[in-house]
């Protein structure tokens, strides 16, 4: 699964921590996330749609072999 | 929020401070034989099958300050328990049973007499020592190289 979390990140102004703070996870977890090595539930991707104002199929992309 | 079966977060402090003193506890009894006089237990009057040469508790207590410490750092609440977190605890916890068993297999079949009972002894550390070791790898160090990191 792609994700856009790096750009909707920087659009916002907004660090990993930070958008960790905002969405109540360690920073890690973000880390994680952007980088590909965790999908998140889907309670987290809303949360994360609605702080970027966005819908959840705009920042989460299937991928060939998904 | 549901229960998570985890210990409280200064656990993991009060565990590393067991564990310093616990392990130089170790060090002190299986080298220089020390001992607590306090945990001396009574001797049975009539020697019997029941005598083990073996009247003090410091060495039973010593061990289980060792067990706990490590329990204690391994199951200590993180400052954010989140999924990902909760995901990195149940695959560490699987890795280290693998290769808890996979240690005992290799011990069944390279030590043999009393040497392997003592093996036995230390064995059951395994599961607990590689937990925490890959916990806090995937963690902590994991992702310091992963291409993204900086931000």
């Amino acid at each position: 699964m792609k994700n856009t979390i790096k750009v909707e990140r920087a659009i916002m102004n907004m660090t990993q921590a930070e958008l960790a703070e905002k969405i109540n996870v360690s920073r890690q977890t973000v880390n994680a996330i952007e980088t590909g090595r965790f999908v998140p539930s889907t309670v987290l991707a809303l949360k994360m749609s609605r702080l970027f104002q966005k819908p959840v199929n705009e920042i989460f992309e299937l991928e060939k072999g998904d | 929020m549901k229960k998570d079966l985890l210990l409280p977060r200064w656990c993991r402090i009060a565990g590393v401070i067991l564990l310093i003193v616990s392990l130089v506890l170790f060090v002190a009894w299986a080298n220089y034989s020390f001992q607590f006089n306090f945990l001396n237990t009574p001797k049975p009057k009539q020697p019997g099958s029941f005598d083990f040469n073996n009247y003090n508790l410091t060495d039973e207590f010593t061990i289980t300050g060792i067990i706990l410490s490590l329990f204690m750092i391994a199951f200590s609440r993180q400052k954010r328990e989140d999924e990902y977190v909760r995901y990195i605890r149940l695959r560490s916890l699987q890795i280290s049973v693998y290769v808890n068993y996979a240690v005992l297999l290799i011990i069944i079949f390279t030590v043999y007499g009393l040497g392997f009972l003592e093996m036995l002894l230390y064995n059951f550390l395994t599961i607990l020592i590689i937990f925490i070791v890959v916990f806090y790898f995937n963690l902590h160090i994991k992702p310091l190289f992963s291409k993204t990191s900086k931000a």
